[in-house]
């Protein structure tokens, strides 16, 4: 059996779940639209993660609500498509978490060469 | 397959649906022309992937919005438990105030079908809790006052 108790100063500051994390640092760059976000995240990933249209709007639906993500039109090929963007806040956020897992990072590769004191 | 793509997305909340079912429809449609390219086996595991993570997301979505739902009925009621009244009046009470922010939630999400259907519910609570009423003011008479009555 596990137990495991977080700690975290702000509620927002949660670790993020693997399809948020790749979605922000997806739209990290440039805006991208869901199609391009799905071919994107299964790049960044070398087709490890394959998400779903179900599970992509899910996460896009929650990080609107956050205010993370921004939604906009855009005219691609004579028809209008939604597009995201990263928000500020989105960047706080992706920032925090890549420095959140630098650090976890560190802790394990100096655990694992044995150099730790 | 695109068709019990489109009947899965109508489980979807009426709110939700709004906002991304066009463009759902068109992300699946772009990725299941790139996945049919590759084969029968990868589209049979694409499709499976598919169809599993919408109804995935119907139930999280359905969650997500009684949820909110329930937490905004919670915020707003206002009933008050009177002891002086009967445990069921109290309750019809309650009913009422739930169906009367259920209604208001509805509204504000443009949900109208369900709207009037609280309405409907609502109406029937309300004469339910006036019948209550009338019964407990009626008892609350004693019987030596009311037959004084009935002869004058």
């Amino acid at each position: 059996m596990r137990h495991i108790v977080e700690r975290h100063d702000d509620s927002s500051n949660r670790p993020l779940t693997e399809p948020v994390f790749l979605i922000l640092a997806s739209l990290a760059d440039q805006p991208r639209h869901g199609y391009a976000l799905m071919q994107d995240i299964q790049r960044m990933s070398q087709q490890r993660v394959l998400l779903s249209t179900g599970t992509l709007y899910g996460a896009l639906r929650r990080l609107l609500e956050e205010g993370w993500i921004a939604r906009f039109s855009q005219e691609d090929a004579s028809r209008e498509k939604q597009t995201y963007q990263l928000t500020p806040e989105g960047r706080r956020q992706l920032e925090f978490e890549v420095g959140r897992m630098k650090q976890l990072m560190q802790i394990a590769s100096t655990r694992l060469n044995g150099t730790e004191a | 397959m695109r068709k019990i793509y489109g009947a899965i997305l109508r489980l979807y909340p009426a709110e939700y649906r709004a906002a991304f079912a066009s463009e759902m429809m068109d992300t699946f449609e772009q990725s299941m022309a790139d996945h049919n390219k590759n084969g029968r086996l990868r589209f049979l595991w694409f499709a499976a992937c598919e169809l599993g993570g919408l109804l995935k997301g119907v139930v999280v979505e359905q969650l997500a919005k009684r949820m909110a739902q329930d937490s905004y009925i919670t915020s707003r009621c206002s009933v008050q438990p009177n002891t002086g009244l009967p445990a069921e009046i109290v309750e019809a009470q309650v009913d009422l105030e739930r169906l009367l922010r259920s209604m208001e939630f509805a509204i504000a999400h443009h949900d109208f079908p369900k709207a009037r259907q609280y309405s409907h519910e609502e109406r029937i609570a309300r004469a339910r809790l006036e019948q209550l009423m009338r019964q407990h003011r009626e008892d609350a008479i004693p019987p030596e006052w009311k037959s004084s009555h009935e002869c004058a």
